[in-house]
């Protein structure tokens, strides 16, 4: 507790905090750009931390990774194209609000669900990260390979009235997750002669078409004037707060999948909130709320993905293990400090460690002050004529491919996969999943591949791999979801035939 | 004699394009070491299996779900995905700064011109336009450039 009282001493000087308000804002305005992830703007800023010193720069690096992460559902609420691949859910309901001209209850929604998880988890991480860290331990190659097959059936089931649309996207989405170099043994394969594929399908570029390209050929296709009406709701500030308080089950919940989640190495943001979506979905009472403007969506997704952000820190502050690709550059700059993380960090340098933790709190409250600011200054994107907005999000996704990817072939997979997603949204195939299993696909590879090679040395490849204790946990709820999903298109189908049926008898 | 109508669907066109692919795959496949072909292979079987799935799903069903969704049109399109191919490469040759400024001041006023008719192209439309254009250019351009340090591909000109 003094350890962490000093952290909060250290980090209270008005110049450290001037920069954390400057990379929040930053952080806000990176995150809500399509395209443009968290760990670009963590990875950009890492040459501006390094001269800042130890305490300073990790401070301004956690404010950063924080509030990008919140960033990215502005552009989900409001485009229908996720900022950062975690706020992918945060679109399901969002932007269905938006088009109902409700986008300020989303965004304020998704402002404090930010807020309640980035602190939740903050919390865990301060009070328990040692015993937590050890749980992630347990986890091998084929819990992995389960974990990401959970994440992928849990977004293609909740593709309601298209399961099988939403497995097949999924499943097109790991064929271009294969291309280039096997994870496990380095082969090539399936590049068909393309040199640059050897490298493989970046996800950055593959992203960015698939939800922003797409989006902007969409938009430049409508005969409106608007991407949807933006009414300003007073006192809608007031009302979030009262909802909030009234599904603070749902925050809860998605807080600690997000914090569980987010410990767990290689996992990520992107299962964290779309576990804790199909969660709060399962468990609500009116499940086909979802998907056409539930704010408890909203605030499932975002309190989920703001929370794996202290998650992320356990393992990589306990154990030297990164829990994502964010985690892993904020390590990359405690190495550039010569500090070697691990439980090294809380005896050696505990004066760093500790003021991290408390940044991360700090880093909320700013999240919130100033995100409430520039609610309104976001949602103001909508009264773009689409005429400007449409070319303006191409050049942005362009640029941005270009930025992430560092050559033209970039731009060319950026078109690729836009121009396939414009395709998958005309004929109602869903995105969301292909988007999932881009992402997840190596992680499923990896841990296939890892499971069968230790598993010809284990007596049974059947027990290796389906009966491991928490393998079985990660198989019994991919059933679940499988299941839940099949029980509730069955029910709708019925609700629907008996409406149907209710109106023709009214006719007569 | 009764002929047979045979409809065609954009989303039985994706489908059998997506067999079509994991059959091109699965002999791309062949060539990998055993047991590192086992997943790609499960994958690639997962892809066709539920292709054939959805194309029995979409015969059976009512054919609502492949209705396709209609826009603005073909040429719209065409117009719109030509430019982007067009700009892509215009970036390589001539410049990020000047194929940006040339594609949006163009784009928008085509845009202007499809949705207000020859009413809207006006002497201040234009110059609106033009004002817009060169805001968006150069704010992108010099935040990329200059707070990210990107460097653009170089070419004949800025």
């Amino acid at each position: 507790m003094e350890h962490l009282l000093n952290g909060f001493v250290a980090i209270s000087d008005p110049v450290v905090l001037a920069i954390m308000a400057l990379a929040t804002v930053g952080g806000i305005i990176i995150g809500t750009l399509p395209g443009l992830s968290s760990v670009m703007a963590i990875s950009l800023m890492l040459p501006v931390a390094l001269s800042l010193g130890p305490t300073i720069g990790l401070c301004m690096l956690g404010a950063i990774y924080s509030s990008a992460l919140y960033g990215g559902a502005n552009s989900a609420i409001l485009l229908n194209t996720p900022g950062t691949p975690s706020s992918l859910p945060t679109a399901f309901d969002g932007f269905p609000l938006t088009k109902q001209g409700k986008s300020d209850r989303a965004l304020y929604g998704a402002l404090y669900a930010s807020v309640f998880g980035g602190l939740f988890g903050t919390v865990v991480l301060i009070v328990a990260f040692e015993p937590l860290a050890s749980i992630s331990l347990k986890f091998g190659p084929p819990e992995f390979f389960w974990l990401a097959v959970l994440g992928l059936v849990a977004v293609a089931a909740i593709s309601e009235g298209y399961m099988v649309r939403g497995l097949l996207s999924a499943a097109l989405g790991l064929i271009i997750s294969m291309v280039g170099q096997d994870p496990v043994t380095g082969d090539v394969r399936f590049t068909f002669g393309i040199y640059p594929l050897v490298a493989g399908i970046s996800v950055i570029p593959g992203l960015l078409g698939l939800f922003s390209l797409s989006q902007a050929l969409v938009i430049l296709e409508q005969k409106n004037s608007h991407v949807a009406p933006y009414t300003p709701e007073p006192g809608v500030l007031g009302r979030m707060a009262k909802a909030l308080a009234r599904s603070w089950n749902v925050l809860l919940r998605g807080s600690a999948i997000g914090t569980v989640v987010g410990i767990l190495p290689g996992a990520g943001g992107a299962i964290a909130s779309i576990i804790a979506y199909s969660e709060a979905r399962r468990i609500d009472k009116d499940p086909q709320r979802f998907g056409k403007g539930a704010v408890e969506g909203v605030l499932a997704s975002e309190s989920a993905n703001n929370s794996q952000v202290s998650g992320s820190l356990v393992p990589m502050m306990g154990l030297g293990i990164p829990g994502n690709v964010n985690a892993a550059v904020i390590m990359g700059a405690l190495l550039s400090f010569g500090i070697q993380p691990g439980l090294g960090l809380l005896t050696t340098s505990s004066d760093v460690a500790y003021a991290f933790m408390a940044s991360l709190v700090v880093a909320n409250i700013l999240m919130l002050i100033i995100g409430i600011f520039m609610v309104k200054a976001t949602a103001r994107v909508l009264l773009v004529p689409n005429r400007y907005l449409g070319p303006g999000v191409i050049v942005l996704c362009i640029v941005g491919a270009y930025a992430a990817a560092y050559d033209l072939f970039g731009v060319w997979v950026m078109m690729g996969t836009g121009l396939l997603g414009f395709i998958m949204l005309k004929i109602k195939i869903p995105i969301g999943p292909m988007a999932l299993g881009m992402v997840l696909g190596p992680i499923a590879e990896k841990g296939f591949g890892q499971s069968m090679q230790m598993a010809a040395a284990s007596d049974s490849v059947l027990q290796f791999f389906f009966l491991r204790p928490i393998s079985l946990v990660l198989i019994a709820l991919c059933f679940l979801a499988v299941v839940t999903a099949i029980y509730v298109e069955r029910k709708n189908r019925v609700l629907a035939a008996a409406l149907t049926g209710s109106a023709k008898e009214g006719d007569k | 004699m009764n002929a047979i109508r045979v409809h065609v669907r954009a989303v039985d066109v994706f489908l059998i394009a997506a067999i079509g692919l994991s059959v091109a795959l699965w002999i791309e496949a062949s060539a990998l070491k055993p047991p590192f072909d086992i997943y790609p292979k499960m994958v690639i079987l997962l892809v066709g299996l539920l292709s054939i799935i959805c194309l029995i799903q979409n015969m059976v069903g009512d054919g609502s779900a492949g209705k396709l969704e209609r826009g603005s049109g073909f040429w719209s399109f065409l117009i719109t995905v030509g430019g982007i191919f067009v700009y892509v490469i215009a970036i390589d040759v001539v410049g990020y700064f000047s194929s940006t400024l040339v594609y949006l001041c163009l784009f928008f006023l085509i845009k202007r011109w499809s949705i207000d008719g020859r009413a809207g192209i006006r002497p201040k439309g234009i110059a609106v336009d033009i004002a817009l254009a060169s805001i968006v250019t150069a704010v992108v351009g010099l935040v990329f450039k200059f707070g990210l340090k990107l460097v653009f591909p170089e070419a004949l000109f800025i």
